[in-house]
C-alpha cells in the first residue's frame, strides 16, 4: 500500500479560492457573449448566400484539364491551414469521429485517396456512388471523410490524383486553436 | 454554436466535483501553485467554452483529467513556466507540505510520463483502465509505465493488482 501519510497529504491539498472566482468568471462571460452569438447567426445566411453566388461564378468558367482542388464551405484549401470550426466542438468528445465534408473542384474526374478512416462520395440527390479509403469524384460533388477513431495527436491524410498529378492534403489538430485544421501539404506528378 | 449556456450553479457543482482532483494533478505535474491554477482554469474554460457532450460520469472525469494533464504539458512545453513566480508561504500550504514528504516528494520528482501514471494510480485511485482511457494509451502501456515507474521509485507497492 502506498503510504498513508503521503496519501493524506496529498489528498489535504485543495484547488484555492482564486481559482473559484476565475472559473465562475468565465461563465459569466460566456452568458454575456450568447448575445453576440445570436447576432452571428444573422450574419450568416447572407454570408452563405455570398459563398454561393462566388461559387457560381467560380464554376461558370472551365478548369484546367488536371487542375484538382478540394473546398470547404466555399473556399479553397490551400498550404495556409485551413480551420474547420465545424469540427471545434466535437474534437472534445472523447471517441468522436472526425467528420471532414468538402468538396472537389477539377476538370476531370479525380480518384480521393485517405490513409484512414474512410471517403464516402455524393451523386445527384445526395446518393452515395462512392465509400471506402479511395473513390473518384468528380467537380462540384460532396465528399465525406470520416475518421472514426482519430487521435489528435495524429495527422492524417488525403490524396487527390488526376492523371498527370496529385494533390497531398494533411488533416491535423491544434492544441492551440482546439479545432482541426487541413492545409495542402504538397503537390506533384503522378508516379 | 453555442445552444444555451452554463448555469452558475451548473458550474458550481462541476467545480466542486472536479476542481480539488484537478489540482492536485495539476500542482504535482507542475510544481507551482499559480501554474497549476492557470491549467485548471484553462480546462473550465474549455468546458464552459465548447459545452463538450459526454456518455457518463466516468467519461467526463477522463475529459476533465486529460485536458488538465495536456495543459500542464503545454505549459512546461512553451516555457511558460518561468513566468511564474513561486509563492512561497502564501495560500497553500498544504501542498507545500505534500510536496516535502517521503514518498510523494519521490513521485513529484520522476520524469512526466511516469509521474503521470503513479499519480492517477496510487494517488487518484484509478484503474489501469480509466488511466487507459485518460491518457489515451493500451492497458498494456500503462502497466508497462507503472512498473518502470515503481523501479524508478524502487518501491513495490499493489504491484500484484496490476499483473
Amino acid at each position: 500500500m502506498m503510504d498513508q501519510d503521503s496519501l493524506q497529504k496529498y489528498k489535504a491539498i485543495h484547488a484555492p479560492d482564486s481559482l473559484k472566482e476565475k472559473v465562475l468568471s468565465y461563465q459569466a462571460k460566456s452568458v454575456s457573449r450568447t448575445s453576440t452569438v445570436k447576432l452571428k447567426s444573422y450574419v450568416k445566411p447572407l454570408t452563405a448566400f455570398a459563398a454561393c453566388i462566388f461559387l457560381a461564378f467560380l464554376f461558370s468558367f472551365p478548369a484546367s484539364r488536371d487542375q484538382a482542388d478540394i473546398l470547404i464551405g466555399g473556399e479553397t484549401v490551400g498550404t495556409k491551414p485551413y480551420e474547420i470550426t465545424a469540427l471545434r466542438r466535437a474534437t472534445f468528445m472523447l471517441g468522436s469521429p472526425v467528420w471532414v465534408q468538402l468538396e472537389v473542384s477539377c476538370g476531370k474526374p479525380v480518384r480521393i485517396v485517405v490513409d484512414s478512416g474512410v471517403v464516402r462520395i455524393y451523386g445527384e440527390n445526395h446518393a452515395v456512388i462512392g465509400d471506402g479509403t479511395s473513390g473518384t469524384a468528380e467537380s462540384g460533388q460532396s465528399v465525406e471523410w470520416i475518421i472514426g477513431d482519430a487521435d489528435t495527436d495524429s495527422r492524417y491524410h488525403l490524396s487527390l490524383k488526376g492523371d498527370d498529378t496529385v494533390r497531398r492534403y494533411e488533416l491535423l489538430f491544434s492544441e492551440k486553436s482546439g479545432t482541426w485544421s487541413i492545409r495542402l501539404m504538397s503537390k506533384g506528378e503522378s508516379s | 454554436m453555442h445552444a444555451s449556456t452554463f448555469t452558475p450553479e451548473e458550474i458550481a457543482e462541476v467545480y466542486e466535483r472536479y476542481a480539488d482532483m484537478l489540482y492536485r494533478v495539476a500542482f504535482s505535474i507542475l510544481r507551482m501553485k499559480e501554474a497549476a491554477e492557470d491549467a485548471v482554469s484553462d480546462t473550465f474554460y474549455k468546458y464552459i467554452d465548447k459545452r463538450p457532450a459526454f456518455r457518463g460520469r466516468e467519461h467526463e472525469k477522463a475529459w476533465f483529467l486529460r485536458v488538465t494533464m495536456n495543459g500542464c504539458r503545454d505549459i512546461q512545453r512553451k516555457g511558460r513556466l518561468q513566468s511564474y513566480t513561486p509563492l512561497d508561504g502564501i495560500a497553500d500550504k498544504a501542498a507545500d507540505e505534500a510536496a516535502g514528504s517521503g514518498i510523494l516528494d519521490d513521485v513529484l520528482r520522476l520524469p512526466q510520463k511516469l509521474k503521470e501514471v503513479i499519480l492517477l494510480f496510487y494517488f487518484e485511485e484509478m484503474t489501469v483502465e480509466q488511466i487507459a482511457g485518460v491518457l489515451r494509451l493500451s492497458n498494456a502501456a500503462v502497466k508497462m509505465r507503472l512498473a518502470r515507474a515503481r523501479k524508478a521509485l524502487k518501491i513495490n507497492i499493489r504491484g500484484d493488482d496490476i499483473t
